[in-house]
């Protein structure tokens, strides 16, 4: 019995060494490519010629955002934040999925959630808007006693934080991974994925 | 105008070259810092990433459409870094910046919650196997799915998370924090 207990701590820090690994990578910081670099390569590169119906069937084979529902992806599709934001789920009764079915449109619906009854205003701000406060206000669930609100958001990578009474900016306490924007300020970073969630774990 | 790299790479193949820029200024950053961490040096780093880009516009007729252009796009850098590295060691000067021995790890006890810093981890990556490194990058770093990592680096879904799961593992050993168990 102890063994199992402490096995289980065990592998707790384990996996927030891990977490923590995968954030500082995450962190690391980026060279600037030198400034001559598009224009060394463009120098290089000639206009393709190709024929009519070669550059039409290119065209023909570009991903249309709208695609059919299929019913062997849904279950697949219901992942998708992958060492990311631990997105809001609810182990009672009314248990809310975090992440909706993949839309129309192919964007997949986010729930983000602080636990912060004793703000009076929290907002959602990040890359998905240009940081700009008062698009996504965030409301207070009672039942899951937290601020809540959900976007619509396609494939790819944001940085985000909530914006606490109007002037703390703080960082999802439940991301896994942040990155440090140039303003002191810790953003959480949250990866939307197309494909499914056998991808979500470290 | 779209500018999604899909509709990027049609104008290119419709004979818009400037198009190409767009592309160039997007990717530019991961891929010459790939190469940083492949050479270790400025000036081979900005030629390979100069490469890179040239070979992939050659190449841009054998882009699938479907598929997304940067592990693709990756795909082509790592061959060229690969063989340079490749010459490099044919002409003996191996990269010692790369391969050199890791920094020991922190006290055994000590907790990562203390010991780990950035540039740490950055000095440890550039000990672990490229593929486990670049692997982790990609994910981490670079933020690609699993899928789209795997295909960067031509290896399947299943090898891709091994992969990060080591390279995770690793680090973490690197770092002094498998210490936990006893």
């Amino acid at each position: 019995m102890t063994n199992e207990i402490k096995g289980g701590f065990h592998e707790d820090l384990q996996e927030e060494d891990l977490r923590r690994i995968a954030g500082m990578i995450a962190n690391l910081p980026d060279r600037e490519p030198p400034g001559e670099l598009i224009g060394s390569v463009m120098a290089r590169v000639k206009p393709k010629k190709l024929g009519r119906l070669r550059v039409l069937w290119r065209r023909m084979q570009i991903p249309v955002v709208f695609a059919p529902l299929r019913m062997a992806s849904v279950a697949a599709s219901l992942a998708l934040a992958l060492l990311a934001v631990i997105l809001l789920m609810d182990r009672g009764a009314q248990q809310t999925p975090v992440a909706s079915l993949p839309q129309m449109n192919g964007e997949r619906t986010v729930v983000f959630t602080l636990n912060m009854p004793g703000a009076s205003k929290v907002e959602l701000i990040g890359s998905f808007n240009q940081w700009r406060p008062g698009d996504f206000v965030m409301k207070w669930d009672e039942s899951r006693k937290a601020w809540v609100v959900s976007l619509d958001l396609r494939k790819g990578r944001y940085e985000y934080a909530f914006l606490v009474d109007g002037e703390k900016v703080l960082p999802d306490p439940n991301a896994l991974i942040y990155r440090d924007d140039d303003f002191g300020n810790r953003n959480s970073i949250l990866i939307v994925e197309r494909n499914n969630g056998h991808e979500a774990g470290i | 105008m779209n500018s999604s790299d899909a509709n990027l790479i049609y104008e290119i193949l419709a004979g818009d070259a400037e198009a190409y820029a767009i592309l160039v200024r997007r990717y530019q950053k991961p891929i010459f810092n790939l190469m940083l961490r492949m050479t270790s040096s400025d000036e081979d780093a900005m030629d390979l990433t100069q490469e890179t880009f040239v070979r992939a516009y050659e190449k841009l007729e054998q882009f699938k459409a479907s598929s997304p252009f940067f592990p693709w796009l990756y795909t082509i850098g790592m061959n060229l870094a690969r063989d340079f590295q490749r010459k490099l060691r044919a002409s003996r000067n191996a990269l010692e910046a790369l391969s050199g021995d890791p920094n020991p790890p922190s006290n055994p006890g000590e907790h990562l919650h203390d010991s780990m810093d950035r540039e740490k981890v950055s000095r440890l990556l550039q000990t672990l196997p490229l593929d486990y490194r670049e692997a982790l990058i990609l994910r981490f770093h670079e933020g690609l799915s699993v899928s789209e990592l795997a295909s960067a680096l031509s290896i399947s879904v299943s090898g891709a998370k091994m992969r990060i799961h080591r390279g995770l593992q690793k680090l973490r050993e690197l770092l002094g924090g498998g210490t936990h168990d006893e």
